[in-house]
């Protein structure tokens, strides 16, 4: 007979999933924010086409959107370990290699490691269409009083550029809220982690499941409220109340 | 003594000559007007001069030192950049400041001028041009007049030796032009030298010294702007100035035989 849904239960965990949310959180808005830092590197390399390193940023994003990101992670993480270990041991650090243990490093990092470069892998598009959008003349006219490129970028490309990636910015952060549930996977102890424990423990998936999806659609909505908000002012003091 | 020289310059994109040896000096206190048709390389000369185009051969003299085109350093390129400053025919504003921020990038970012003083003088130079009660809109909410008298006052925060305006009218409304020309008679007392190009044939005369026509990317001839407008020396100008004037006195008429 089928047991009937348990609402009590999976309100209870549902709370007990919530608690979780600052480490979700956590982990996306952190791995955006170096996505963001990442795709702008990347973006850059492309458009001064850099020697050697445009080659590398072409591979590089083609390999991000070419793979999945679960396999990403577990690339990360028995490949990072591996790769200090190597290196250390290559150059005859064995003091160093044994008093940073890459074993104890906590998974998160791994997870994080992961996510900023998926994103900034995929942000950097967005961002070097967002950059060369910007219209030529204002960059002329920033030359030609005497600013330096550098200053040019910081005063008047990246502001707006800010201004046109926001939705696509807010799109990604909500994205990146939902791959963290994959974080799981290498054992962090996330919404989804939480999730997988309580289910692991009470056998009743199902509630657990919804309990979940219930939290995740909540923040995900939320965010969407916040980014709207955040747009609608930004478009605000840009063009003041003209509009 | 001169503001800026021009010597042996030469400009071609590709195997397309557009410029070729432009010798040129703007001395202190004078105002250059650049006419001639269509295409014949107005707009090059002038980003020449201010490296927005590299030149391909030929220096630049301005603020004591030579620019020469074939070693120019970017170095070299800010020095000569902050000796001069450009009005845009689309005017370029900065859409994420305001009008005031427009004004002030140059003194804070450039002459590393302390924010307060800074603000103080764009506001005193916006209050010049007539635009002290938009300091603080953007640039979306004006006019195209109200645009380009920004664009002006950005140029002339720098105290530039010699101000650069690329047909500062042609993309505004006809009602709208009357109000820049004025604001251009206006500072063009406040301006070491400057060098426009322009369509405006009756400003040219009123406002310019001197008149240097180009055609096909080489200086026709360079007179005094009396002279030019009464008795031009070369056939081209007088062929260029009668098509000019048939076009000013009998607009419709062109348009009419374009018609056909
Ligand atoms: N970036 C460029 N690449 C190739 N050719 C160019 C470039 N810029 C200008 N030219 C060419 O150089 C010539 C001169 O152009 P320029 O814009 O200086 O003319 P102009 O006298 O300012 O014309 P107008 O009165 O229409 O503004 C034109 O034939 C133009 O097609
Ligand atoms: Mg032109």
């Amino acid at each position: 007979m089928q047991k009937e849904l348990d609402w009590a239960f999976l309100w209870k965990n549902l709370i007990q999933i919530g608690t979780k949310i600052p480490t979700t959180m956590y982990l996306a808005l952190l791995a955006t924010f170096l996505g963001v830092l990442l795709g702008l590197f990347i973006a850059l390399v492309k458009i001064y086409k850099v020697p050697v390193l445009r080659w590398i940023a072409t591979a590089y994003v083609s390999f991000i959107r070419g793979t999945p990101v679960l396999v990403q992670l577990y690339l990360v993480y028995y490949g990072m370990p591996w790769a200090f270990l190597t290196v250390t041991s290559k150059f005859g650090l064995t003091s160093l290699a044994e008093s940073f243990n890459p074993n104890n490093i906590s998974p998160a990092f791994f997870a994080l490691v992961t996510f900023t470069m998926n994103s900034g892998g995929y942000l950097s598009e967005t961002l070097r269409s967002a950059i060369e959008s910007i219209d030529r003349g204002q960059i002329e006219a920033a030359r030609s009083i005497g600013l330096t490129e550098s200053r040019i970028m910081l005063k008047i490309v990246l502001p707006q550029v800010a201004l046109s990636a926001l939705p696509n910015l807010g799109n990604s952060l909500i994205s990146m809220v939902k791959d963290t549930s994959l974080a799981f996977s290498v054992m962090v102890i996330d919404v989804m982690g939480a999730a997988k424990l309580l289910g692991s423990k009470t056998l009743r998936y199902l509630e657990i499941y919804i309990a979940v999806s219930i939290v995740y659609w909540t923040l995900c909505i939320f965010l969407e409220c916040v980014f709207a908000v955040v747009e609608k002012k930004m478009k605000i003091t840009k063009r003041g109340l003209a509009e | 003594m001169f503001m800026i020289r021009l010597a042996g310059i030469g400009k071609s994109f590709g195997d397309k000559e557009v410029l070729r040896d432009i010798n040129l000096t703007v001395d202190t206190g004078k105002i250059f007007a650049v006419l001639g048709p269509s295409g014949s390389g107005k707009s090059t000369l002038l980003r020449c001069i201010n490296f927005l185009e590299r030149p391909t051969c030929g220096a630049v003299e301005s603020g004591g030192r030579t620019i020469d085109a074939k070693t120019a350093t970017s170095r070299d390129i800010i020095f000569l950049r902050n000796q001069t400053a450009m009005v845009f025919q689309q005017f370029n504003l900065f859409q994420n400041l305001t009008v005031t921020g427009n004004v002030m990038l140059g003194l804070t970012d450039v002459k590393r001028m302390d924010r307060r003083e800074a603000r103080a003088v764009s506001l005193q130079i916006l209050d010049r041009v007539g635009l002290s009660d938009k300091a603080n809109s953007y640039p979306s909410q004006l006019s195209g007049g109200q645009q380009q008298r920004v664009g002006i006052a950005r140029a002339l925060a720098m105290k530039p030796d010699v101000l650069l305006l690329d047909e500062p009218t042609s993309a505004l409304d006809p009602e709208l032009i009357e109000d820049v020309l004025q604001c251009i008679i206006k500072v063009a007392e406040d301006v070491n030298a400057m060098i426009i190009v322009t369509h405006e044939l009756g400003f040219a005369k009123i406002l310019a010294d001197t008149i240097v026509f180009i055609d096909n990317g080489v200086i026709v001839e360079q007179t005094d702007t009396t002279q030019f407008f009464q008795n031009p020396s070369t056939e081209r100008a007088r062929d260029f100035l009668k098509n000019s004037l048939r076009r000013y006195l009998n607009p419709s008429e062109t348009l009419l035989q374009q018609a056909i």
